[in-house]
């Protein structure tokens, strides 16, 4: 909580209030939280800030997640944590998201966003 | 008359004066006895005959004679004296002509003898007129007699040629009968008794016998026996011939074996038309033979009976062989068109059914088409009838029979150079097939609709999540107790059963894939019943639910379709407001898990009880029910081994029970 240099967690997602909710929980985990609407501009702004994290949706107006993946470099996925998430149950699982480059797979509706950020806690210890 | 040579006979002795001045043409004979002038008696030469005899009563006596046997000659009386006496006696006695006296004689004889020639002269041609005349009378009677005879010789003959005449026209008359009659004869059977009708009016003919050739090998014989006509398969080969033929032995003796009965003598008559006129080389095939006992002379009437009627028995046994042949033509079309599987009828333009095969109906009446087929009082709706006469052309529209439908194809019959009238309706059971379309099709709906659900699902989850979350986050910055706290509880308890009804929602329409599961029928139910407030909306709900843990092992999604058929039904049946109840229970007895959907509506009759089930049985509004619903249901139902029924009686409601086998391990 203390430490000088926060933590940089991108939320690359077209619905706000998933945005606005992961945001508000992330920060006060403490946090440093960016936003992008879509795909393109997520893309843009991973380049720009190299975020730590990334909550990355699939479905997106302009470039989806995979699309978004596929356009980064192995190099630039490595420099961050990476987490999908979709609505679509069924068509990505946690196997199929490792393949595309991921960390971690998360299934939309979240039951407990609190839940979600114990998820984000672990992958930055491991 | 002139050429007639007369004579002057003079009895008695001759004066000088008579013989020197004699009579002109008239050739005197003198005799002296009355002997000798006897010789000329009856001699109608004599004209004039004088008694000159020197007794009177001797001259008397002469001309008395004379009187009586040569009348037409003259009579002149030469006496001595003429008396009052001689007067008398030669006026009385002799009817003389002439009475002279010897002093006369010389100055009167002249005169006296031209009148006594004269009154000969006129008697002659008197007697000859009078024989002329007779002649002639005798004549006319002659001619008379033959001409009567002439007449009634004409007479008779007229009578006579009108007696032919009419027997002739009989004759004719009965030829024509017998063509007409004929021409109506439909079988051997009738023919034959025809004819033996006809054969009656002969003595000593027995009934006739039929006989053709069916095939190269067989021979049918039609035989009159105890009034009824009989076929009966000939046992050998008939001994047929070209001619008629008296006393056909061969003929006899087949008949014979043939009737088991001795047969007399045979007549032969054939009656093959076809191209084979009596004499042609080819053997006929048909004939008629007729028993008889008389002698050969005496069938005259038979024979002529027979000549003139052979060749009308030769064509209608031609018509009849012909006819056969068509109705066993017919007859195989027939059983063509019954051995179909689709109902098929020629109907006319009044919807009339003129022919009809048994799939259309078992026993053909005439009657409309509407009538038999759909039992309706007016043409179907859809009937293609009218324009497929109109337009002459093929036509197919589909046409609905209680809960079946057809599609009927409509052929016009088009006749040469006409219009036509007729149709051929073929009807098509498409009702498996259209039933087969409407699933596919709700199916396909409801994969359309799977998708779309899908798509609102993640639609809406997104800022669900996003809400969720957030009233989660938020109630952590409040004070925990604070009404604020709560609030954002329940913001959240809303967003995660919005989620809920999503879920189910995506299971339902997306369970195309799923697999069967163990799960309990109240997980079904309860899962269903959120989509299901719309329609349960005005109702007073009773939702019972008591077998959480007796599982059933089915495809939920499937499940879950019957429990949303059976609740929309039950809500529809009620008109008014109503009280709907919902239960699930184990019948221990039997171990089957039962849901029970009942309604308080109009209930059903026991006569739709088993229809209700049927495709496309529906008492909805169109536009409201497919009338697949229940059908599927228990199919559905069916499929899992469990079963559908009702319990209903009318004003009672309906309760409609799901009985699926407990899956108890």
């Amino acid at each position: 909580m203390g430490e000088v240099v926060k933590r940089k967690i991108l939320i690359v997602d077209d619905e706000p209030l998933v945005r606005r909710s992961l945001k508000r929980v992330l920060e006060i985990k403490g946090f440093d939280v960016l936003e992008a609407e879509d795909g393109k501009k997520g893309l843009e702004m991973f380049r720009k800030e190299k975020p730590d994290l990334v909550f990355l949706d699939v479905l997106m107006p302009g470039l989806s997640g995979p699309q978004l993946l596929s356009e980064l470099s192995s190099g630039e996925k490595a420099q961050s944590k990476i987490i999908l998430m979709s609505a679509y149950t069924g068509e990505y699982d946690l196997a199929s998201a490792q393949s595309l480059g991921a960390h971690l797979f998360l299934p939309k509706p979240f039951e407990d966003v609190f839940a979600v950020v114990d998820k984000v806690e672990s992958l930055f210890k491991s | 008359m002139a050429a007639v040579h007369q004579i002057l006979l003079w009895v008695g002795p001759l004066y000088k004066f008579v013989q020197e001045n004699p009579t002109g043409d008239c050739e005197l004979i003198q005799v002296n006895s009355v002997e000798d002038a006897a010789h000329f008696l009856g001699n109608l030469q004599i004209a004039v005959v004088v008694a000159a005899l020197p007794d009177v009563e001797q001259s008397l006596r002469i001309l008395e004679e004379w009187e009586q046997t040569t009348p037409l000659c003259s009579r002149v009386l030469i006496c001595e004296e003429i008396t009052e006496g001689i007067l008398r006696q030669s006026v009385n006695q002799a009817h003389i002509h002439q009475l002279l006296s010897i002093k006369d004689l010389e100055k009167k004889w002249q005169v006296s003898f031209h009148k006594a020639l004269d009154i000969y002269r006129k008697g002659a041609a008197k007697a000859s007129l009078l024989k002329e005349s007779t002649r002639q009378l005798r004549e006319l009677e002659a001619l008379n007699q033959s001409l009567e005879k002439i007449v009634s010789e004409r007479t008779q003959h007229i009578e006579t040629s009108k007696l032919e005449e009419e027997e002739r026209l009989n004759q004719v008359r009965g030829l024509t009968r017998f063509i007409k009659d004929l021409s109506q004869v439909s079988s051997f059977e009738d023919l034959l008794l025809h004819l033996r009708r006809e054969l009656r009016r002969f003595h000593k003919v027995g009934d006739p016998v039929f006989v053709y050739q069916t095939s190269a090998q067989q021979v049918d014989y039609v035989s009159i026996q105890s009034g009824q006509a009989h076929v009966t398969v000939g046992q050998e080969l008939f001994p047929f011939l070209m001619m008629t033929e008296k006393n056909h032995k061969g003929a006899s003796q087949v008949l014979a074996n043939q009737f088991a009965r001795p047969f007399a003598k045979t007549l032969y008559v054939p009656l093959d038309a076809r191209n084979q006129p009596e004499g042609a080389l080819m053997p006929t095939r048909a004939a008629v033979c007729i028993e008889y006992s008389v002698r050969e002379d005496e069938l005259e009437d038979v024979l002529t009976f027979f000549q003139e009627r052979r060749e009308t028995i030769a064509l209608t046994v031609d018509r009849i062989l012909l006819e056969n042949e068509m109705t066993q033509f017919s007859y195989r079309w027939e059983r063509t068109f019954d051995g179909l599987r689709d109902p098929i009828a020629i109907i006319d333009v009044d919807f009339e059914v003129l022919r009809a095969n048994r799939k259309f109906m078992d026993k053909w009446t005439r009657k409309k088409c509407y009538e038999s087929f759909a039992g309706r009082t007016e043409p179907c709706e859809g009937c293609p009838l009218t324009e497929a006469l109109s337009s002459g052309k093929p036509t197919v529209s589909q046409v609905k029979r209680g809960n079946q439908v057809f599609d009927v194809h409509s052929y016009p019959i088009t006749l040469q150079g006409a219009g036509s009238t007729n149709v051929v309706h073929q009807y098509v059971d498409v009702t498996q097939s259209r039933e087969l379309y409407l699933r596919m099709l709700q199916s396909e709906k409801m994969g359309a609709m799977g998708l779309l659900a899908g798509n609102i699902a993640h639609e809406l989850n997104n800022p669900l999540t996003g809400l969720r979350s957030l009233a989660q986050v938020l109630r952590t910055q409040v004070p925990p107790n604070s009404s604020m706290s709560d609030d954002f509880l329940e913001i959240e308890k809303a967003a995660a059963r919005s989620q809920l009804i999503i879920k189910n929602l995506l299971e339902f329409s997306q369970g195309l894939d799923q697999n069967r599961k163990r799960i309990s029928l109240d997980e079904i139910v309860e899962k269903t019943m959120p989509m299901l407030k719309a329609v349960m909306r005005l109702h007073r709900q009773e939702i019972t639910l008591e077998t959480r843990d007796f599982l059933v092992d089915v495809e939920p999604h499937l499940i879950q379709q019957v429990v949303f058929n059976l609740i929309t039904n039950a809500c529809q049946a009620m008109k008014d407001a109503g009280t709907l109840t919902v239960e699930t229970s184990l019948d221990p007895e039997t171990e089957n898990v039962v849901l029970e959907v009942r309604d308080t509506g109009q209930g059903i009759p026991d006569s739709l009880k088993e229809k209700v089930f049927e495709p496309f049985f529906t008492t909805k509004k169109e536009g409201l029910g497919t009338g697949l619903g229940l059908s599927l249901s228990r199919k559905i139902i069916e499929s899992h081994g469990g079963q559908i029924r009702i319990q209903s009686s009318p004003g009672q409601g309906a309760s409609f029970l799901v009985i699926l086998p407990w899956a108890k391990s």
